[in-house]
Formats: C-alpha cells, structure tokens, sequence
C-alpha cells in the first residue's frame, strides 16, 4: 500500500491545471462539430428540397470542413477520463455508479450511432436514396448533440449533485434514481445554454469562411447563401443564448450562490441588486472581500442582478460575506454559516472513519455502527466541508470569474448585432459588396466567439471552486497521492500535442477552404 | 443499449440500402461495398485517417501505458479499493492540516 504522504499542494494545482488546458482543447473541436451539423443540416435539406446541383456541392463542401474537425477532435475527451483515473483517483471512486451509466451510453451512443450516419454521410452520396442521406446527415448531427447531452448531465451532477446516496461500505455514491441525475434541471439549462451557443461558434464560422470568399471574389453564390443561413442560425442561437443563459443564471443564484457572488464581485448581497457592467478588479489579486467596499469605476444596470437571479427586480441576491457568515432566504429558510459547514463536515469525516471501524471490528453487534451511521447520514450534506481548513478556501477566485463572465456576455451581445447587422446587408443591401471592415469582422468573430465560449466554461469550473462535487469533495481530497513531477511532464506532453494538433486542423481546414467546394454536378 | 444501437444501425441501413442500388447483393454484401468503396476513394479521408490512427497511437499506447496508469489499481489490493479509498479520504483532514 502507498505510503500516505503530505498531499502536495503544487500537485493539486497540476493537476487542475492539466485537466483545464485537455477541456479547454477539447472543447475547440466540439462546439464547432455541434454548429456545423446545424449548417450542414439545413444546406443539405436545401438540395433535397429542390434538386439542385449548387446544393449539393454547398452541402459536401461543408460536410468536408466538419469532417476535419470532426476527425481532429476524435478521442480528445477521452484523456479527461484517463486523467479521472489516474490524477483523480478518490473522486473517480467516489462518483463511479453515477458517472458510469452517462459515459458509458456517451460512448455507445458517441460509437455506434456517429460512425454509422458518419459513413453514410461521407461514402453513401451514390449509394443510398437522398433521404436517406440526408437523415445520416441530420442524425450524426443529432449523435452529437446526444453525446454532449451525457457528458454535461455527468457535469451538472457534479455542480448539483442529486438522484443519488452515498453507501460507506463501498465508499461510493449511489444512483438511486436514474431519471433525477439524467433529467436534473441543471442539467437541462447546462445543455441548453452550451449547445446553443455551439450552434453559435458553426455560425460564425460559415459565415467567417462565406466572407474570405467574397474578399477574394470567389463562390459568391455559396457564399451568399450560405451567409443567409448561418446568419439566421447565429441571430436565433445568440438570442437563444442569452435566454438560456438567463435561465442558467437563475439556477447558479439557487445551487451555487457562492458562484454568482463571484462572477458579480458581490461581497455584501440584499435586494435590488444592480448588475455590475464593468469595474475595476485586480485581475491578479483575491480581493478583500470581508471589507466589503465596492470596486472602483463600478458601473452598473440598476436591479438587473436581482432580475438574472431571482427574475424579480427586488429579489433577495446573498453576496460573498453573507455566504459566509450564513443568512436567511426570503422563504425564511436559513442557510448555515461556513464556520458551521465545516464543524458538520468534520463530524460527518469522523463518523465516517468511525462507522467503519466499527463496521469491521468482531465486538460490535451491530449498534455502534449504527449510531455513527446515522451521525454520518445527518451530516453528509456537509461532508466535503470537513477538508476546508479556512473558510477564505471556499471563496472561488473572483477576478477570473468576474472578468470571464463580462467577457462572454459582452461577445455574446457583440455576436446578437453582428449577425443583424449581417442580415441587413444579405437582405437590404448586396452582402457580395458589403465594405471590407464586415468581412474582416467576420473573420475576427471566429477567435471572438471561441474565447466566448471557452469563458463560459471558465466561469462555470472556476467559480464552483474549491469543488470537484459541490459540498461534497473539495479538490484537495479528490485528487490522488501522486508526485506533482509525473503531473508536469504530461500537462507538457498534452501541451505540445493539443497544439501540434490545432495547427494540423487548422492547416487542413484553411488548404480545404482555398481549395472550395468541388462542381462535380455543373 | 449495445445490442439495440447495433440493431438500429443494421436496421436502418438494411431499410436504406435495401433496394436502392445493387438490388442483387446481399445486405452484408451492401453494407460492406459502401465501407469498401468509400475508404477506397477517400482523398483527404487518407490524411484525416492517418492523423486519427497516429493520435489514437499516442492517446491509448503511449499516454495510457506509459503515462497515466490507473492509480487505484496499482496502489489498492484488488477488491480492497473501497478501503483504500476510505483510509486516503479520512486521512487526508490530518494531511492537510499539516
């Protein structure tokens, strides 16, 4: 057995830091897979409407850039699980039942039902009937999109942990109810709100791509028709997104108040809350939020706090100090302090340890085990709260959260008159000879919409921290007892090969892209 | 839910292929052709295949061999995983106040 040494604090950090940069990699390929079978979708029931030629060759030129994409993001998420086992080893055992059924019919559903409609898609232009290719083309699509349904439902579990128990024999929890985990509502805001604004990202592309064209005076027939479709696909996704992304506000302010606290920079909460449009936070620094002073140069939309998270402008919104010194909610529910978290989570620890020895020990009938059972299940709510030594520990690092949630909503609108602005030139004006500055935007959108969505994703795992399942296990007990050393060497590893990747896809999606679609059919 | 995936696929290729072209051939025979023929005519498939297969290479052989061994199975007996657990998430309070 290991030798139970000092958790290394650097190895904690590693190893967040690792599982970051692979998500983060891995989330580039996704969201444009996601956008591009909308795109591809809809040209090719364009060709099945109407017969023509001109569709057909739009719908493989397409089909080809989402088979590049699709092709270089194969299997990178399945280093995030390789990760689980091994630098995440106590939380892998720890969410096991739960995480099992989702990523296992992630992977049957990711297998079998992609590569089936993927090959249709690619190989069966002349082999099966055009509606039939067409349902390939919509259902790898729908594969996709079904895939991202599971990993995110194993996400929101761990950011709202319901539908299971937690079994100390096995030191595991337990799914007790299937349709809870699968159909949480976390879950469904989640995977609202990332599909949509992948939906986005497949938009911008095609219209980024639609846009060289016309620079160059190229395909100005797909072009055109193309940007007619992505603009309205990104006009109603970016709408969409900001609707969803209301909606998952609403459900943060609930599960994870902590977690809206930071994204706002709110230290002391209450009613009518303003929403801070911008201000000035040291990027580098925690601040002192038991102070309680507001930040500098704060300029704010008066109750639209209170509007995001409670859908009324007088709602009740908790800051950082009164999460942790405990408050009381408008329903008159009171919420413990930090302090009091943390004593339960200890008493839950040690009924846990105490449960188990006497579990194990000859000369206990039974009833000892019991009554540090019923201690354990008391407290169990709180039992990640028994690792926090300091209740600063369990304030997530503000200006990241602060910053990366300004930035994505503000792209996020930037994208909403975008694509209006788009329109406007494909219906009231000619999109062919719009001014350069639109075509160029077009393509400066690209990176925009990805640091967007990448700042979506950090606003969602920064600001849950220090937790891996909410209230249940921090990092610093989720993570296993290794060297940070052997941690190091592979976030390099992963750093040249994710980025030896993305300059291979982007390399053969820019010669595609020059290259055009292919007229086989004129 | 493997055995169904498997007979959704067979069966709506069959439905599909069936009767559209080579009405002669066999569905196998059917199923095999359009795999056969499409990686036969692949042209950027070959470059999109290759970068698949060497970064399938990486990903399983050398970084899950070499690299990311399961930790619990390398350091709990087998079938004493739970104990392991347990003893790593019970002392780990004391390790952290260290």
């Amino acid at each position: 057995m290991l030798n139970l040494l000092s958790i290394d604090a650097s190895m904690i950090e590693w190893s967040r830091a690792q599982f970051a940069l692979t998500a983060i990699y891995h989330w580039l390929f996704v969201p444009l897979t996601l956008g591009l079978a909308v795109i591809m979708g809809i040209v090719e029931t364009c060709y099945y409407r109407t017969r023509k030629p001109f569709w057909k060759d739009a719908a493989k030129f397409w089909q080809k850039l989402f088979g590049v994409n699709f092709a270089m993001g194969v299997a990178t998420g399945i280093i995030l699980e390789f990760e689980f086992g091994t630098n995440w080893s106590n939380y892998s055992w720890f969410v096991g039942d739960i995480f099992g059924a989702p990523l296992a019919v992630e992977g049957i559903v990711a297998f079998f039902m992609e590569s089936t409609f993927v090959a249709v898609m690619f190989f069966g232009w002349k082999k099966v009937s055009a509606g039939f290719h067409l349902a390939s083309t919509w259902l790898t699509g729908l594969g996709a999109t079904i895939s991202a349904w599971w990993i995110l439902v194993a996400n929101a579990w761990m950011q709202y942990p319901v539908g299971c128990e937690f079994n100390p024999d096995t030191m595991r929890n337990e799914m007790v109810s299937f349709a809870e985990v699968a159909l949480s509502p976390f879950a469904i805001d989640k995977f609202c709100h990332t599909v949509i604004s992948a939906w986005i990202i497949g938009a911008v592309f095609v219209v980024a791509v639609s846009c060289w064209f016309l620079m160059k005076g190229r395909e100005k027939k797909l072009a055109m028709e193309s940007i007619k479709i992505a603009g309205i696909v990104g006009l109603v996704a970016s709408v969409g997104a900001a609707l969803t992304g209301h909606q998952s506000a609403a459900r943060v302010a609930e599960v994870q108040p902590m977690k809206l606290a930071a994204m706002e920079a709110l230290y002391n909460g209450g009613v009518d809350q303003s929403l801070t449009g911008i201000a000035l936070i040291n990027p580098f620094e925690q601040p002192d939020y038991e102070k309680g002073e507001e930040a500098p140069m704060k300029i704010a939309v008066p109750y639209a706090l209170s509007i995001l998270a409670t859908n009324d402008p007088h709602g009740y919104v908790p800051g950082i100090n009164d999460i942790l010194n405990g408050y009381t909610k408008p329903d008159g529910t009171v919420e413990l302090s930090m302090d009091e978290k943390i004593e339960r989570g200890k008493k839950a620890i040690e009924a846990l340890a105490a449960y188990r020895q006497a579990k194990f020990a000859s000369s206990d009938d039974g009833s000892i085990a019991a009554s540090h059972l019923k201690v354990l299940q008391e407290n169990m709510p709180y039992f990640g709260y028994g690792y926090i030594r300091d209740k600063g520990e369990l304030v997530p690092f503000v200006p990241i959260n602060f910053y990366a949630f300004r930035v994505m909503v503000g792209v996020g609108c930037l994208l909403i008159l975008f694509f209006m602005v788009v329109l406007f030139f494909v219906y009231k004006k000619d999109i062919t000879a719009a001014p350069k500055w639109l075509h160029w935007s077009a393509i400066i959108m690209v990176p925009l919409a990805y640091i967007a969505s990448e700042s979506g994703w950090l606003v969602a795992e920064f600001g849950r921290q220090p937790w891996t399942i909410q209230d249940m296990l921090p990092t610093c007990a989720s993570v296993s007892n290794l060297q940070s050393s052997s941690v190091i060497i592979t976030f390099f590893i992963f750093l040249v090969l994710f980025t030896t990747m993305l300059a291979v896809e982007i390399n053969i999606l820019m010669k595609q892209i020059k290259k055009g679609p292919e007229h086989e059919n004129n | 839910m493997l055995f169904f995936w498997c007979f959704l696929d067979i069966f709506v290729l069959s439905l599909h292929i069936n009767g559209y072209t080579m009405k002669k051939a066999g569905f196998w025979h059917r199923v095999f052709d359009l795999y056969y023929d499409g990686f036969r005519s692949m042209t950027l498939g070959k470059v999109l295949w290759t970068v698949i297969l060497i970064k399938l290479f990486i990903i399983f052989v050398v970084l899950k061999v070499f690299f990311f061994p399961d930790f619990l199975k390398e350091n709990a007996r087998e079938g004493e995983e739970s104990d392991f657990v347990a003893t790593e998430l019970i002392n780990r309070v004391e390790e952290l106040k260290d």
